[in-house]
């Protein structure tokens, strides 16, 4: 069915206008739209197109006509307020509500002279100066943007600490100040743990296990890849951010999230850690763990990392104290982490139905922190696992685009993301991967991170159920089974609705474990029961 | 940078609405129906457009306040004075001393060097990087590819109503066959070396269909049928006629360079709105290979 709705007397950029077509086009149930002004031209070929000319009498050219094509009146409902309300949101970005748009760094300022936090998503080449700016007018600055380089990065924070700003990023994608979720991040409790995290999905699996711990996040800062593992960059922004957050009367507990410091960064953190006052959680993934001292717990992985910070947080007075009252729930029940003889029932009964071909884990990740945390976890435990986020080079993936053996992928890697969204945007090319692995003989286990929250994709879940159903079912006809496992991370308060999504991808037979890395160790288990013959 | 006024700027004085504060462009609606733009850049000047030497980040500012405070029956409006823009609430840009753009006698001077033959080998080499840029980057709402909109248009090419028919036609605050004539017009003028009178035929038409199109799109066909192509393509224009000369010059390195010209304006080209830029494109190499003998 077609209907036709209008808009008098508009002026909207064309990009605009073609993206709010795209968007319309995309919705479920629309097989076309048209969005154009209502010229005389226009209205012949919406005519052409049946759409009813008595809508279009006496239309001028300068009105806006939203024409939509939709199986069905629902669909076409949704289609229609979904364009009214894209255009409505425009108006009110541009000028209406307070939200001004503005064509330079210097006219947003004048726009909101109040601001203290600017968000730089350019590209590359011109993210550096437009830092630079920021930092000068005296803003912090959250650097989404990728491909600056490691001078200006120095550079910058160099800058930025003499003037005692965060210089949070580059390649920063989440962050989370006074309760304030920035860019992907999820919608947590406010509480007392202030959080200092590389970038993106560390950040988010940890904010979202300290809230279902019982605890809430103060502050989450994202410091940029490079900022603990270079030397050059030497930790400047973690630094500065730990003692923000010692001198913040809401942060009682600090957690500090990262892949392996340079050594001698390492130290500092850890004295600036200590420096603080307050109790703190130490993760760096892959390095061998040190003795905890009294107030200064270092985690194993992002879970445990979590749950010794909501314990600090609830009052646990220190390291020692926490990890018994870790140790007391030794069915693992009260903080709902599965215990290892129950993710080996788990894996065990996925495994009994696998075909004599299936050998192999393949891990197919939106979130590199997640990505890394699964790939360090089965690398040990299998003997090796092939990733393009492999520090051994022995074990780098020739071509990411295709598995061999067992293989842990992040689709976010710029290789992949070249002229696409990123797959926590757009999740079809993680659907697409899931099929291909699934028409892979050997796989034997597919592991998934679904990351909800603001930035992420509206329903991850159902992006990738078509596909996984889809690959099940050749794993059937080959005689076989394929168990996907999944992690989630998010929490009750994200837009995507935590237990629809989950319920998704329950309903498909996807297991569900409560943190990637309780969903890593399954998987694990059951390659390691697919390769040694065991059903 | 000096300020800058192009040559069909309507004189002064006189009120328009504010309709719009964009990106790169303040759009002003002038009581005779077409917009009046104010740019950013000399880049984005074209034949109704002013460019302040500073200023312009803060005015935009202060013209997208005065379209928020605007209640909702009544206008935001500014004033030209001839040397001042005095918008809503007292925002004030100067252009006191402004040079006139025009780009007639630059695009005038194109004719003359290149072999007409060579313009023929240069609308299809466009048409190449074109042709790749789209299947790069490119969208099937507009006039090029295989969308509903590019079937239509291609039709009307055909069609004994045009180019009539294609004023005011597709997507675009700027509809794309108004992009395609202002390309097409620019490719005529380039090559005639007569801006403004080349094919007069079809210029009147596109005169007498006027009000069939957006305030935008009229704004910049009153500039192309004047032979006042947008700053954009006159810089292809300029490239396009620079490779004609090296390739009838038969010099290998004559044509590297001018390829690189025509492809960094080109990509400038493609930026330029939505689909503008390649609708226009489009119009400019029909346009060569039309007047290239």
């Amino acid at each position: 069915m077609k209907r036709i709705t209008l808009r008098k007397d508009s002026y909207y950029d064309s990009v605009f206008l073609m993206l709010a077509a795209r968007d319309i086009k995309s919705m479920a149930g629309v097989n076309d739209a048209v969005v154009a002004m209502a010229t005389p031209m226009n209205i012949e070929l919406l005519t052409d197109m049946d759409f009813d000319k008595a809508t279009l009498d006496s239309l001028a050219p300068n009105d806006l006509i939203v024409a939509i094509d939709a199986r069905d009146e629902k669909s076409i409902e949704a289609a229609t307020t979904e364009a009214f309300d894209a255009l409505t949101r425009k108006k009110a970005a541009e000028p209406t509500s307070g939200l001004g748009r503005a064509g330079s760094m210097a006219a947003a300022l004048k726009l909101a002279p109040d601001a203290n936090v600017a968000i730089i998503s350019v590209p590359g080449a011109y993210a550096s100066r437009e830092a630079r700016k920021a930092l000068d007018a005296g803003l912090h600055v959250m650097l989404f943007s990728d491909n600056v380089s490691l001078d200006d990065e120095i550079a910058l924070k160099k800058s930025a600490v003499s003037k005692g700003l965060l210089m949070m990023g580059p390649d920063c994608g989440t962050a989370i100040i006074n309760g304030k979720p920035l860019c992907f991040a999820n919608v947590v409790k406010r509480g007392s743990v202030g959080i200092v995290a590389a970038a993106g999905t560390g950040l988010q699996e940890v904010s979202c296990l300290i809230d279902r711990f019982g605890a809430g996040v103060s502050q989450g800062i994202g410091t940029g890849g490079r900022d603990l593992k270079n030397a050059a960059v030497g930790g400047m922004t973690s630094l500065l951010a730990i003692e923000a957050l010692a001198a913040d009367p809401a942060t009682k507990v600090i957690l500090v999230v990262s892949k392996p410091p340079a050594p001698d960064v390492a130290a500092k953190v850890i004295a600036a850690l200590k420096a603080s006052g307050k109790p703190a959680v130490a993760h760096f993934l892959g390095m061998p763990l040190p003795a905890d001292e009294k107030r200064l717990a270092y985690a194993a992985d992002l879970e445990e990392a979590s749950l010794l910070a909501a314990l600090f947080a609830s009052g646990t007075p220190d390291a020692l104290s926490a990890r018994a009252r870790i140790a007391e729930d030794s069915d693992n029940n009260r903080y709902s982490r599965p215990s290892r003889a129950s993710i080996q029932a788990i894996a065990a009964k996925e495994a009994k139905e696998l075909g004599a071909d299936q050998k192999f884990l393949r891990g197919l990740y939106t979130g590199g922190t997640l990505t890394d945390e699964a790939l360090f976890i089965a690398h040990k435990a299998l003997g090796g696992v092939w990733s393009n986020n492999q520090t051994d080079k022995a074990w780098q993936m020739p071509d990411p685009r295709k598995s061999t053996g067992h293989a842990i992928i992040d689709l976010g890697d710029d290789m992949f993301t070249d002229g696409r969204p990123h797959p926590m945007i757009d999740p079809a090319a993680r659907a697409e991967r899931i099929a291909q692995e699934g028409d892979d003989p050997t796989t034997a286990v597919i592991l998934i991170d679904v990351v909800l929250g603001y930035g992420s994709h509206a329903d991850p879940a159902g992006a990738a159920v078509d596909a996984i159903h889809k690959a099940r079912a050749a794993a059937r006809k080959r005689g076989g089974y394929l168990p996907v496992i999944a992690s989630m991370t998010g929490t009750a308060a994200d837009p995507q609705n935590l237990d629809g999504q989950k319920a998704k991808l329950e309903a498909e037979g996807v297991v569900i474990m409560p943190s990637n890395y309780r969903a890593a160790l399954v998987a694990v288990e059951i390659a390691k029961l697919a390769q040694g013959g065991r059903r | 940078m000096n300020p800058a006024a192009g040559c069909l700027l309507p004189l002064a004085p006189w009120t328009a609405r504010i309709v719009g504060v964009f990106g790169k462009a303040v759009s002003l609606l002038h009581p005779d129906g077409a917009l009046v733009s104010v740019v950013s850049r000399a880049e984005h000047l074209e034949a109704r457009a002013m460019m302040p030497a500073s200023g312009w980040d803060a005015f935009a500012a202060g013209m997208a306040h005065a379209l928020d405070a605007a209640a909702r029956d009544e206008f935001a409006l500014a004033t030209w004075d001839g040397a001042r823009l005095v918008g809503a609430h007292g925002t004030t840009l100067d252009l006191a001393g402004c040079e006139t753009w025009d780009p007639r006698p630059t695009l005038a001077g194109l004719a003359s060097g290149p072999d007409k033959m060579m313009w023929s080998a240069v609308a299809d080499r466009l048409m190449d990087m074109l042709f790749m840029a789209h299947a790069a980057t490119g969208t099937d709402e507009g006039i090029l590819g295989d969308g509903a909109i590019a079937r239509a248009f291609a039709a009307r090419l055909c069609s004994t109503r045009f180019p009539v028919c294609i004023v005011g036609f597709g997507p675009g605050t700027t509809p794309s066959g108004d992009d395609w004539i202002a390309g097409y017009l620019c490719a005529a003028d380039s090559v005639s070396g007569a801006p403004g009178q080349a094919v007069p035929g079809f210029r009147g038409a596109i005169r007498q269909a006027l009000d069939r199109t957006t305030a935008a799109g009229r704004s910049l066909l009153l500039g192309a049928i004047a032979g006042v192509a947008p700053a954009y393509l006159v810089r292809l224009a300029e490239g396009a006629a620079a490779l004609a000369r090296a390739l009838g010059r038969d010099s290998e390195q004559a044509a590297s360079e001018a390829e690189t010209l025509v492809a960094a304006a080109l990509d400038a080209a493609l930026r330029h709105g939505a689909t503008s830029g390649e609708d226009a494109l489009l119009g400019f190499v029909a346009g060569l290979r039309e007047h290239r003998a």
